[in-house]
């Protein structure tokens, strides 16, 4: 699993040295990358796929531990299990999509774009393995400061805002969060007497009461901001609207679902007595982010705010499913972690591909675009209609699943959020009406159409998912034992 | 004194040595080539001796002067932030033509001043290495004779520094009428069962005067100023050897003396903590000159190191705490240099020295991606992105402070850290703008330079990726 990080950092230094080769050649060197990644993860995981893990043992696939600073025993522990594995794959995926989005539309500085794109990859994929507290938050920053340079650097004209909005949520959050894990870490000094960071040590020696309750409270803050929820989610519309396309691609992809990663392995994992406590408070944040996303995106004026904007009502359903505390809603969730990154990577794509044709995102600007460019219509149609969640799709499961779950416990909540769906259906279709039907203007004529690696792109997420819709399990199994552990420790 | 003391002095010695014959030099031929390699020589020298002289046990040598661990410890991020400074000095002083050879021996003096610091048991010692210190300090800040600017900022530093003194040496005194005792450890085991109030104000007193020369509020008024005025590689000196050598000497008196018993102190060193971090930060913020804003950086860096010397008294053990200081202090050294170093060789790149306002940095990571990416990782240091050495002195100071329960000091550490990385980062990304066309000047041959920029950066990263042997150290110097 090391490797799997070391290569994606190197490749991502090897990138931004190819830059003296030609304008072409970091874009080249960066798909080798992700190609030799994919294929190192897949030889990693194949072996892994037909095994049961052993509960008892902490239901580890894989697990490696290496000696780091010993003074306050931190070490190098990258652990996978069903969960991350999916992230992970994930991540790689969209990693290629974004790649592959972001072909043409770079022109300045292709290496260190190249380099900073890799980077938060290896970071992010970093966050989905680390089992030691202080590497987790080591990986939680590396993915955010070559996301803030991709966004500063190579984003729309707002850039400068919307960068450092973005770095100071997350960093201001994530300060707090180290708060927490040292406060958590003296904890376990007070216990044992040892310092450790290591998540398998922290769950013998639960942080209970009120002191629980406060770093429960700091992690808390990190994940709701990542995620985002209502009311921290304002750094978002402008981060995603201003960023380059792949990062865009990344940010709604991967960079949100470590967020809900988080809430579910570290908030519920470690605090179940806190997070338990305060989980009705956390439902009405979840159906008020799903309301208040789902209005607000049908507000815009601007195609890839929208987007943005229904990424906080669809990550409220995951807060949901985290919080509704029972075996069936956190399936929900982690399905609803992957069938949002693969419909908004996407539509992020597809957004990114309008402003590079249009040079606008104005949604006013924009109708009839199905008869000039039919591909990118079709595409668009197949996503919007499986973000509204059509039965048959990875979403429509995921939320079903979610809100299933959600009834059991709290029926009424359940209802609202429901709602949900209703108003996610008239933003997305009307998003879809603006854009692609209605008559052509003229100067939209000649627009040039998907080509077919961005038609190869799409459709393998298609293909995705139309996969989780139709025939979940294998998914479902594989996250089954990860789920299964946290609701033993969480007693749901 | 046997040869054992002698011996243990050698890293000193040599700096006073190889300020004799630089001076001896100068009076035969003026040629600042000449200087700069004397001044390297005795530098590695010193450096080299205080390795290899590292003492299995303390050292006594003579009341006035401990040989241990620490005083090394300091020695060797004392002489190599001088090394830095001569190094990048030579480079600011090619493109202001005018007497160059002082330049050099101010910062050896200077230096030997901070070494004797870092040694000192004894007020006597304090004060000499103090005042070597700063009298040689006045002079590098009015370096440029050309220009009012840094005349302007040498007097202040001159003034506001002598009445500061002052007000220390009020402060011995008044603890030597209370106890009779003018070295550390003698002193602190006088303290119990004296007049409470007399002690209370004598280190009031001394605090005030130190926190002076560390720029700790409400004492800080004139360290944006001097910071400005200041040739950068001068404003460098000041930030890093100046405040780590003081602070090195501070450490081990508030140590030895077992000051955090007294409450007042401590309730007194909050309070100076709380201000100094929430103000540095806060007013960085309005800063568009960049020296200005590392200025006020540092006043809020002090003040998370005065942090660590207010938990030592809740702790059971001081162990974390001293090792937080000391660590803090390395980690800062070495970022603030690199940012002033970062700073001084792009200012001087242009023909004449150009201002250090923000817009003035915009499109650095195009014209001069070494030194960008210096100053990127020296700013994200101290903001404490991991990865960095700032990151881990953060971590430990936290860590200390946690370990304590003081809960409103690491409230106003956190706010500040947050606020800060508001302004570092407007720095980062004014470096990543576009250029404007034609503003490129010639570069000037810098091999030096260049290796020295990479030591700073192998520093900054190696200590924040695999900080364990430097814990090591510190572990046994205390």
């Amino acid at each position: 699993m090391s490797t799997l990080i070391m290569i994606l950092l190197a490749g991502g230094a090897l990138a931004w040295l190819s830059e003296r080769w030609g304008s072409a050649t970091p874009a080249q060197v960066s798909l080798a990358v992700l190609v030799i990644a994919g294929s190192w993860f897949y030889r990693l995981i194949d072996p892994l796929l037909a095994q049961t893990p052993d509960l008892s043992a902490g239901g580890w696939l894989l697990y490696e531990s290496q000696q780091w600073i010993p003074r306050f025993g931190i070490n190098l522990i990258l652990a996978m299990d069903g969960m991350s594995l999916l992230l992970v794959g994930l991540t790689l995926l969209l990693g290629v999509v974004a790649l592959v989005a972001s072909w043409s539309e770079i022109k300045a500085r292709q290496g260190f774009f190249q380099a900073n794109l890799l980077w938060t990859l290896a970071g992010t994929v970093g966050v989905f393995l680390a089992m030691d507290l202080f590497l987790f938050f080591l990986f939680w920053e590396v993915m955010l400061v070559p996301m803030y340079l991709l966004i500063a650097i190579w984003g729309h004209e707002g850039r400068a805002q919307a960068a450092l909005k973005f770095f100071i949520f997350t960093q201001a959050s994530g300060l707090l969060m180290l708060l927490a894990i040292l406060v958590g870490a003296w904890a376990h000094v007070d216990q044992t007497g040892t310092w450790s960071f290591a998540y398998m040590d922290w769950l013998q020696t639960p942080i209970t009461g009120a002191a629980g309750a406060w770093v429960f409270a700091g992690f808390l803050l990190a994940f709701l901001v990542k995620l985002p929820a209502f009311p921290v989610h304002s750094w978002l519309p402008d981060a995603h609207t201003q960023a380059p396309t792949a990062g865009s691609v990344i940010l709604a992809g991967v960079l949100l679902k470590t967020g809900a990663y988080g809430l579910l392995r570290f908030g519920v994992g470690l605090f179940p007595e806190a997070a338990q406590e305060h989980a009705s408070l956390l439902l009405i944040i979840g159906v008020a982010g799903v309301l208040y996303g789902a209005v607000l995106a049908y507000g815009q004026s601007d195609f890839k705010r929208l987007v943005a904007y229904s990424s906080v009502s669809h990550m409220g359903f995951v807060l949901l499913g985290v919080f509704a505390w029972n075996a069936l809603a956190w399936s929900g969730a982690v399905l609803q972690m992957i069938a949002h990154g693969l419909s908004t990577a996407a539509l992020f794509m597809i957004a990114g591909a309008l402003q590079e044709r249009l040079h606008t995102r104005a949604l006013a600007e924009m109708g009839g675009l199905w008869r000039a460019m039919p591909r990118m219509g079709a595409m668009a149609m197949f996503f919007v209609i499986a973000s509204v969640g059509l039965p048959g799709l990875g979403n429509f499961m995921a939320e079903f699943m979610v809100l299933a779950g959600l009834y059991q416990a709290w029926p009424i909540l359940c209802a609202v959020a429901a709602l949900g769906l209703i108003t996610g259906a008239i933003y997305a279709l009307w998003m879809l009406q603006q854009a692609f039907h209605g008559p052509l203007s003229d100067r939209h004529a000649a627009l040039a159409d998907f080509k077919t690696r961005d038609m190869a792109a799409l459709g393998a997420l298609a293909v995705g998912l139309l996969w989780l819709g139709l025939y979940p399990q294998p998914v479902l199994d594989l996250a089954a034992p990860a789920l299964e552990l946290l609701a033993m420790r969480a007693g749901g | 004194m046997d040869s054992m003391v002698v011996q243990a002095l050698y890293p000193l010695l040599a700096i006073a040595v190889g300020i004799v014959v630089l001076m001896t030099q100068t009076a035969i031929k003026r040629d600042p080539q000449w200087a700069l390699v004397i001044s390297l020589i005795t530098l590695a020298g010193s450096l080299w001796l205080a390795i290899n002289n590292w003492p299995a046990t303390p050292i006594t040598a003579t009341p006035l002067m401990l040989v241990d661990g620490y005083a090394r410890l300091f020695t060797v991020v004392l002489t190599l932030a001088a090394l830095v400074t001569v190094v990048i000095g030579r480079h600011w002083l090619m493109r202001n033509e005018g007497d160059q050879h002082e330049f050099f021996m101010l910062v050896l003096i200077s230096t030997f001043g901070g070494v004797v610091l870092a040694h000192a048991q004894h007020f006597a010692s304090f004060l000499l290495g103090l005042e070597i210190l700063s009298v040689a300090i006045y002079t590098l800040i009015a370096y440029p004779d050309k220009s009012w600017v840094p005349i302007e900022a040498g007097l202040k530093y001159l003034v506001l520094s002598s009445a500061s003194t002052a007000i220390l040496l009020f402060g011995f005194a008044l603890l030597y009428a209370a106890t009779g005792a003018l070295g550390f450890s003698e002193l602190g085991e006088r303290l119990a069962n004296r007049n409470p109030l007399l002690i209370g104000t004598a280190t009031l007193m001394i605090f005030s005067g130190l926190g002076f020369k560390l720029s700790l509020v409400p004492f800080h008024m004139w360290t944006p100023d001097v910071y400005e005025g200041a040739p950068t590689p001068v404003t460098g000196f000041l930030a890093t050897v100046s405040k780590v050598a003081i602070f090195a000497g501070l450490l081990r008196w508030y140590d030895s003396a077992q000051l955090w018993q007294q409450p007042v102190l401590t309730e007194a060193l909050a309070a100076l903590a709380i201000a100094s971090m929430l103000v540095g930060n806060f007013l960085a913020l309005k800063q568009d000159d960049l020296k200005r804003l590392l200025g006020y950086s540092s006043i809020a860096h002090m003040g998370y190191l005065l942090v660590a010397l207010v938990v030592l008294g809740g702790l059971p053990d001081t162990e974390l705490a001293m090792e937080a200081s000391v660590w803090y202090l390395v980690a800062y050294t070495a970022s603030t240099l690199a940012a002033f170093a970062a700073l001084s060789v792009w200012q001087t790149r242009a023909g004449a020295v150009t201002g250090s306002t923000r817009e003035d940095a915009s499109g650095m990571f195009w014209q001069e991606p070494l030194v960008a990416l210096l100053m990127t990782i020296a700013l994200l240091s101290l903001a404490g992105v991991p990865l960095t050495a700032g990151f881990i002195a953060k971590f430990y100071v936290v860590a200390s402070g946690i370990e304590a329960g003081y809960w409103s000091l690491l409230s106003a550490l956190v706010l500040g850290s947050a606020v800060s990385i508001f302004y570092y980062l407007r720095v980062i990304y004014a470096m990543s703008t576009q250029p404007d066309a034609g503003a490129s000047g010639e570069r000037i041959a810098r091999s030096l330079v260049n290796l020295v920029f990479i030591g700073l950066l192998l520093a900054v990263l190696v200590l924040g990726i695999y900080p364990e042997p430097l814990i090591d150290i510190v572990r046994q110097t205390l």
